[in-house]
């Protein structure tokens, strides 16, 4: 364990004058290196920082140009890598739910009823999803009788890839979306759904299939592709 | 303020982008005063901040392993990026005007301490110092001057500058560690 007990008097300089700033264009990359590397070098460097840094308390505030903020968001949030802009464009659920809705109460009510719906008839409203997406082969119907509070899921197409699980989610208007739960690899997937999410589970809503790291998302919100989606229908 | 900056940050690290806009709105005035002063170009500072507040966003996740206080952080990594910015560009000509005159400590009471916890001990102990070495100092820290332009602004030749320097730093070590 390197501590800065062991630092020697020539690093102890080096570390301050990065600080500081001075050290020369050369020196200063090869430093960088090892502050990287060298966990002593590293606090010592951090040490002289927090002393330093109070020197900026007389540097005015000087208001940036609003591009600044521009540029830097276009390039955080809408490269091709992120799929989160596309959770946030309403114009893709508009689009999505239209594409999605002719065939939903013919093709959901079916698959609804004779596939995955229980035995006994629903006891309350009923609601349906049928979940597709352009990209992929992923299919999957939804049935949610709101008074057994129960929402089954049926997957009709497609697998999720090694070491990656399917996530479900439910955007209610247009607030964020919510996890409801990852997907097991079993077909039929039925969940309770929680207090707080049946007053979602409504014709306002769309439910959504990505594509996440086994466990699901590490952060509650969506990370990876939107592999199937569609809106919710009363039947 | 200091623990709402901290929070931001932490939203930032669970992509939190709203987080992020609130922080940036919060903290880029200060950010871009400190890398304008070292930049001394204001289209170079725009391109540091862009640069500056796209490390903090992927950089989010490790602020909580840090030794630093949040706005502290944020200043070390906008002044890191500039001077690496000022330290690779050819050594310009320096102008000499009255960008050095850094001995005026007068403060408006808008501008907010850094952190107390870290305090002004810096201020005391460059007060130790002789006045001049002090100011080179000062002047390498806010202004990101290098040894060469300490050396011109003190007519002393750029060897003397840096031991004139490594001596104050150990003078500086000394005292801060009291």
């Amino acid at each position: 364990m390197s501590s800065q007990l062991t630092i020697d008097k020539k690093d102890e300089m080096l570390a301050a004058e990065y600080a500081l700033g001075t050290l020369p264009h050369g020196e200063r990359i090869s430093l960088e290196k090892r502050i990287v590397a060298e966990a002593g070098l590293r606090n010592r460097v951090a040490w002289w920082n927090s002393q330093f840094v109070t020197l900026v308390d007389e540097v005015e505030p000087v208001e940036a140009p609003a591009s600044v903020l521009r540029k830097v968001e276009e390039r955080l949030f809408t490269s091709s890598s992120s799929n989160a802009s596309i959770w946030s464009s309403l114009g893709f659920w508009r689009g999505l739910s239209i594409a999605s809705l002719a065939g939903l109460i013919v093709v959901g009510g079916l698959y609804a009823n004779n596939v995955i719906a229980p035995q006994q008839p629903a006891s309350g409203n009923v609601f349906v999803a049928q979940m597709a997406g352009e990209d992929s082969d992923l299919r999957l119907v939804a049935y949610y009788d709101d008074d057994a509070k129960k929402l089954r899921l049926k997957r009709t197409a497609g697998e999720a890839a090694q070491n990656r699980d399917f996530e479900l989610w439910i955007i209610a208007g247009s607030e964020d979306p919510v996890s409801m739960g990852v997907l097991p690899t079993d077909d039929i997937y039925e969940v309770d759904v929680p207090e707080e999410l049946q007053a979602a589970m409504s014709s306002e809503a769309v439910l959504a299939i990505t594509d996440e790291p086994e466990g699901g998302s590490p952060s509650g919100k969506p990370t990876g592709a939107v592999l199937a989606a569609g809106p919710v229908q009363q039947i | 303020m200091s623990d709402d900056i901290g929070n931001l940050i932490s939203q930032c690290a669970l992509n939190n982008r709203a987080a992020f806009t609130k922080l940036y709105s919060l903290t880029s005035a200060k950010l871009f005063g400190v890398v304008l002063r070292i930049l001394n170009n204001r289209a170079e500072a725009e391109d540091a901040l862009q640069e500056i507040y796209v490390k903090i966003w992927n950089n989010a996740d490790k602020f909580a392993v840090n030794q630093y206080s949040p706005m502290s952080w944020l200043v070390v990594v906008a002044r890191n990026h500039a001077i690496d910015v000022i330290r690779a560009r050819k050594p310009i000509a320096v102008d000499i005007d009255d960008a050095f005159d850094v001995s005026d400590d007068s403060k408006t009471p808008e501008q907010e301490a850094i952190n107390t916890s870290e305090g002004k001990r810096i201020d005391n102990c460059l007060q130790e110092l002789d006045e001049q070495k002090a100011q080179a100092v000062r002047g390498a820290y806010v202004e990101g001057y290098s040894y060469e332009e300490l050396a011109e602004r003190f007519s002393v030749p750029i060897n003397t500058m840096r031991t004139w320097l490594r001596r104050s730093l150990i003078s500086l070590k000394e005292c801060l560690e009291q």
